[in-house]
């Protein structure tokens, strides 16, 4: 098989997407369903991927097409986002949600990282409330659960002193 | 968009697998702040915890391991592990270990098991530093000398049980005391085990400061564990002795500085046959009267900084009645003005603080600046007292007495006690008193000075 077969995906609503097999080996689950069964021609269906998201993610695997370092350069979990994958992260919050989700389905591990470390950006500053506020989650705990919770912590965050 | 996906999917931040994936971007602090948000985030983000406690910093060289709560067997395997793949990795270049959990230090330490720092032994360990090694009792593993260590300091946490660091008890020696004297090269010691530091704490633990005290097979050896280390340089111990052993000082010829305390008056008998030539700063932490100061300066020639922080007001008596010179000292900590009416001159003493002093010493600083002329920094609490009769003697002694040679004083920060109103004086007085004044700080403000 050449590099240079194409691949044919189809996202949850039924479009169709044709990319560059080089492209579909960005994701794992691609590239092990493709080692295990062969080409065969025919689409393979994405039940969990929205067009507008495949779009998304296609963009990202295009972008980072040729870069070498495609699978290691996320492991320095304290390096900067480059200016690109900075701009590309600038979505809502629901399509980031699941660029996050499409990211652990493809099994595609720089989307993953990062998707999450844009996301932890945002909690990084905030408090617990802040963070409730800002992801819609509502607090299930009872008040004499926070208050254990933020006990045990206490003693945990005086160590940072 | 978010139509066009299937009603069904769970949000991101509902999905354990997600979060891990989130929280492994996160440090410390934010992970806390995560773990309070709601259950599942709870149960998602504190396991994540474990791992963040374990740090390698690559500038400073030091690898930090720290946790509070005692672990469960399985995520003390899971921490070994990462201790281990942290040390097999960075081995050779830690210089700073820092172990800030009592279940840990065993853990940590045991060599005839596989701790990792069998490995880091070899290597270039420089300093060591252990939290609440206190809680370290009763281990029979204890780690081989490190050759290359340098420092060793203990933390210790005033909110626990303030447990000596020997276990009185049964007169045992704690197992920290046996690494200290295991390794006799070190040049920096810190033994911080606060005692008695907080009574409202003692019931937890069944030690009476006074049965502490008691101890002389303990007293015992750390005076001989603390005799054979001729390296020391800087000795801090915040235990707290019945006698603290300074002759000991006499077999250190490196020491120059130290901390001790005492529970009690330091008294003259102390101080016998007490000499050092090296020591350059001494902070006693223990009553002293101040006719004590002279036998002090006698027994420590190089001495440039002398705390004392504890009441100590000169009570007119000295132990030598010639006046001694000290040309060494530069700085003093004393919490009264005992100092002043001393048979002492000190030519170099540049800063004095003074956490008290008396309201019935007519004119104070006159006489303090009389006594002490090289004087450049005071940092005192003074009466209001104090400053109006500093200020009615400079009115008549301004013109009387100019021959007097100028105090040097450039900086003086006040507090004032006994109703101290801003307003009702003017600073000029106190500026052709002390002409070379450029910072005069009183209650917190900043006076300015006028050219």
């Amino acid at each position: 098989m050449s590099a240079h077969s194409q691949i044919l995906l189809t996202s949850s609503e039924g479009t169709e997407f044709i990319i560059d097999r080089d492209i579909a080996d960005k994701s794992m689950l691609l590239k092990c369903m493709l080692e295990d069964i062969g080409e065969i021609g025919q689409a393979v269906p994405l039940p969990n991927v929205s067009g507008p998201i495949l779009t998304k993610v296609i963009e990202y695997c295009t972008h980072h097409r040729d870069d070498p370092n495609f699978l290691s350069a996320n492991d320095d979990v304290a390096a900067e986002i480059d200016e690109w994958d900075l701009e590309y992260c600038k979505v809502d919050q629901g399509t980031l949600y699941e660029l996050i989700l499409a990211a652990n389905y493809l099994d595609i591990k720089p989307l993953m990282d990062l998707t999450c470390k844009t996301v932890a950006n945002m909690i990084k500053a905030k408090s617990p409330e802040e963070i409730r506020k800002t992801f819609n989650i509502t607090n299930d705990f009872t008040p004499e659960e926070e208050d254990q919770v933020r006990r045990e912590n206490g003693k945990g965050s005086r160590r940072l002193s | 968009m978010s139509t066009a996906s299937p009603k069904n999917i769970e949000t991101p931040h509902r999905i354990p697998e997600i979060l891990e994936a989130i929280g492994s971007h996160l440090d410390f602090a934010p992970l806390l702040n995560c773990s309070m948000v709601c259950k599942t985030w709870h149960s998602a983000f504190v396991p994540l915890l474990w791992y963040t406690v374990i740090e390698y910093d690559p500038f400073w060289r030091k690898l930090l391991v720290w946790s509070e709560v005692n672990l469960k067997e399985e995520e003390k395997h899971h921490l070994r592990e990462r201790c281990r793949s942290l040390v097999r990795k960075y081995g050779h270049h830690i210089r700073e270990l820092v172990l800030c959990s009592e279940s840990l230090i065993p853990m940590f330490l045991s060599t005839t098991g596989d701790g990792p720092l069998k490995t880091l032994a070899t290597t270039q360990l420089r300093s060591f530093i252990l939290y609440q090694p206190t809680h370290w009792i009763g281990g029979d593993e204890l780690p081989e000398p490190i050759p290359s260590l340098f420092g060793l300091y203990t933390i210790q946490h005033h909110h626990r049980s303030p447990i000596p660091l020997l276990d009185y008890e049964n007169l045992d020696v704690v197992p920290f005391w046996e690494l200290v004297r295991d390794n006799p090269g070190l040049q920096c010691l810190e033994v911080r085990s606060t005692l008695p530091c907080d009574h409202s704490s003692l019931p937890n633990c069944q030690i009476t400061p006074v049965r502490t005290f008691d101890s002389l097979a303990g007293q015992a050896f750390v005076r001989t564990t603390l005799e054979n280390m001729a390296e020391l340089q800087t000795l801090q111990l915040h235990l707290c002795y019945d006698t603290f052993p300074f002759r000991t000082l006499t077999n250190l010829s490196r020491i120059t500085e130290m901390t001790i305390p005492k529970y009690g008056e330091l008294h003259d008998h102390d101080l016998d046959g007490v000499h050092s030539d090296t020591l350059r700063r001494l902070d006693i932490k223990a009553f002293i009267n101040a006719g004590l100061i002279p036998s002090i300066l006698q027994a420590f020639p190089n001495l440039q900084e002398l705390i004392a922080m504890d009441n100590n007001i000169y009570d007119g008596s000295s132990v030598t009645d010639q006046r001694m010179v000290h040309s060494r000292l530069e700085t003093i900590r004393l919490s009264a003005d005992g100092l002043v009416g001393l048979p002492i001159s000190l030519p170099s003493l540049k800063r004095l603080h003074l956490v008290e002093t008396n309201p019935h010493h007519l004119d104070f600083l006159g006489d303090l600046l009389d006594q002490f002329p090289s004087l450049e920094h005071l940092d005192a609490t003074l009466w209001s007292l104090t400053i109006e009769r500093a200020l009615d003697v400079t009115e008549t002694a301004g013109t009387k007495n100019s021959t007097k040679t100028e105090p040097a004083l450039t900086s003086l920060i006040a507090k004032i006690k006994g109703g101290y109103d801003g307003m009702s004086w003017s600073p000029i007085p106190f500026l052709r008193r002390m002409p070379r004044l450029t910072r005069l700080q009183i209650e917190g403000q900043l006076i300015p000075i006028p050219q």
